[in-house]
């Protein structure tokens, strides 16, 4: 039981760790929140439906979901960031980020309806026996996915030129730029990166959760801001552990108390480890991938 | 100097033209004039407040000018980003020194090889062949830039932990891995000992070797007279001379602005 239930958090904090990622990425290189991050989330989700829909498999409604969200982020970075990026306050991108928000939650709303759109069964879910634990395909499948994704933006950042210049970014735009990167390049790509993680975590949730709607995004959104802020702000590895405490977590609660309550206990858990440790986890900032 | 004058002053590398900026109403820069020869050692000097960094930020972009020019080997730079006037050669060491905290010495220097590299975010991980070797060549370049600084063995160390000396010894690597033509140093021998001083100035001779332009702003005499061909003096975001060292040493207006300064 204990065994089934980790099973299912990791699964559902592999998803999270996604979305939060993309959060501590772009907080790494702007020191702004991205409040339409989690909307970015499900519009990747709706990207992936339309596609499973259509017939598409499931790994081709998963890079569509990714691209999907990958352009909206790129549009977003361009409308709600770069004109207010150097200028005015703070709180001028959490505003315009937020009425970004709030436009793709209604016009998916117009596209689709404000009800639950049920995603297909993309492919035949079987239960795979693992000693004590009983998981789905469907369960194996996102946690693969999200592993991998993770494993991957971890290289990128790494061991790669554009993981060297996000960290540079991150670290110190100016002495950057001087050193020839072309920061507002590397702050495009960011959001790419960190949209098309939200949108593969949008489709895999879908899947889940067999269903989708358009405030699919505000939960799951504020759940990885809880991640971010417990891994600590700007911290990439510090999101995908975060990201994993949160969902096992969250599954405990549901197998041992009252399923009810679960967003309680994830978010309780939040505030626990901030009263400790106000950082986070792991405190340090992107650069310190 | 060692070229016929004629020539350094009809083709100069550097050429900024009324360079003039102000912070509210204190003027950095007034209408400054400055022509840097093509393989020079040219030293700006100047008491505290004088303009010295401001022109550097300016020079690199950091800052915009209010008014002026700026031109590298005829190209205008003034309104070009950073990470432009990198590419097309101008790199700069700060007078505090700014590496890359969370990176290792080599990564610092790895950066600095950016603009000279196509890269890529995926290719290097399919290791598909060409992208691999430009890694790999990437790697080969930032060891031989250490190499040459004297760094070679401290490559894997963490840039912040390094002594002091070896913190811009590896900021002075990682601007040449850029491949400047023209490289400014703002105080590189600020913080230092006399051997520590000698070495640096070594350095700075081994550079300019690599036929590598160098504009040096110092507090310390004994560095600017003996490695600078040529000198301009700054005061008040004015230039009050420029000359070689002994002209400048002799300067009534320069003796001036020191004595007047301290």
């Amino acid at each position: 039981m204990l065994a089934q239930q980790l099973v299912n958090g990791l699964q559902l904090g592999g998803a999270y760790a996604l979305v939060a990622v993309g959060y501590t990425l772009i907080f790494g290189v702007l020191n702004l929140l991205h409040l339409a991050h989690g909307e970015v989330f499900m519009v990747g989700a709706y990207v992936g439906l339309a596609l499973a829909l259509a017939g598409a498999p499931f790994w081709a409604a998963l890079l569509g979901g990714m691209a999907g969200a990958a352009v909206l982020g790129l549009v977003i970075e361009r409308v709600a960031f770069r004109p207010v990026r150097d200028r005015g306050s703070h709180v001028t991108p959490l505003m315009t980020t937020i009425a970004v928000s709030l436009v793709l939650q209604h016009a998916v709303v117009k596209l689709y309806g404000a009800e639950p759109v049920a995603f297909p069964q993309v492919f035949a879910v079987v239960p795979v026996s693992l000693g004590p634990v009983t998981v789905t395909s469907l369960q194996l499948v996102i946690l693969g996915t999200s592993l991998a994704l993770m494993a991957l933006l971890d290289l990128v950042l790494r061991r790669t030129w554009l993981g060297r210049a996000i960290r540079a970014t991150a670290e110190n735009p100016t002495v950057a730029s001087l050193l020839g990167v072309n920061v507002s390049l590397a702050i495009v790509a960011v959001f790419v990166l960190a949209s098309a993680l939200a949108g593969a975590a949008g489709v895999l949730l879908a899947a889940n959760f067999t269903a989708v709607t358009p405030f699919f995004g505000v939960k799951v959104g504020l759940k990885a801001l809880a991640v971010m802020l417990v891994g600590g702000l700007g911290n990439v590895p510090g999101a995908m552990v975060g990201g994993v405490l949160v969902g096992v977590v969250e599954a405990l609660s549901v197998g041992y108390l009252a399923s009810s309550y679960r967003d309680a206990f994830a978010f309780g858990v939040m505030i626990l480890i901030l009263l400790v440790r106000p950082t986070g986890l792991f405190g340090a900032r992107l650069a310190a991938v | 100097m060692s070229g016929p004058p004629a020539r350094s002053v009809s083709t100069p590398l550097l050429a900024v033209e009324q360079l003039t900026k102000r912070f509210g109403r204190v003027t950095a820069l007034g209408a400054v004039d400055l022509r840097v020869a093509e393989r020079a050692i040219h030293g700006v000097i100047g008491p505290n407040g004088a303009g010295k960094t401001t022109l550097f930020n300016v020079l690199t972009g950091l800052v915009a000018p209010d008014a002026g020019r700026v031109t590298l080997g005829g190209i205008d730079l003034t309104r070009l980003p950073s990470f432009r006037r990198t590419a097309l050669g101008v790199c700069r060491t700060f007078q505090n020194v700014r590496l890359f905290g969370s990176m290792t010495v080599l990564e610092n220097v790895m950066l600095g090889r950016h603009c000279r590299t196509r890269g890529g975010a995926l290719a290097p991980l399919l290791r598909l062949p060409w992208r691999a070797s430009e890694r790999a060549a990437t790697r080969r370049d930032a060891e031989a830039v250490l190499e040459f600084v004297g760094l070679a063995g401290k490559a894997h160390h963490r840039a912040v932990d390094l002594p002091y000396g070896d913190q811009r010894r590896t900021e002075i690597a990682r601007a040449l891995a850029t491949e400047p033509r023209l490289l400014l140093l703002d105080e590189p021998a600020a913080g230092m000992n006399e051997t520590e001083t000698v070495e640096i100035a070594d350095l700075i001779r081994r550079v300019h070797a690599r036929d590598v332009t160098i504009l040096l702003i110092e507090h310390k005499m004994s560095l600017v007279m003996g490695l600078c061909e040529r000198v301009t003096v700054l005061s008040f975001g004015e230039k009050i001379a420029e000359g070689d060292p002994a002209e400048i040493r002799a300067d009534a207006r320069v003796i001036e602005a020191y004595l007047g300064a301290r």
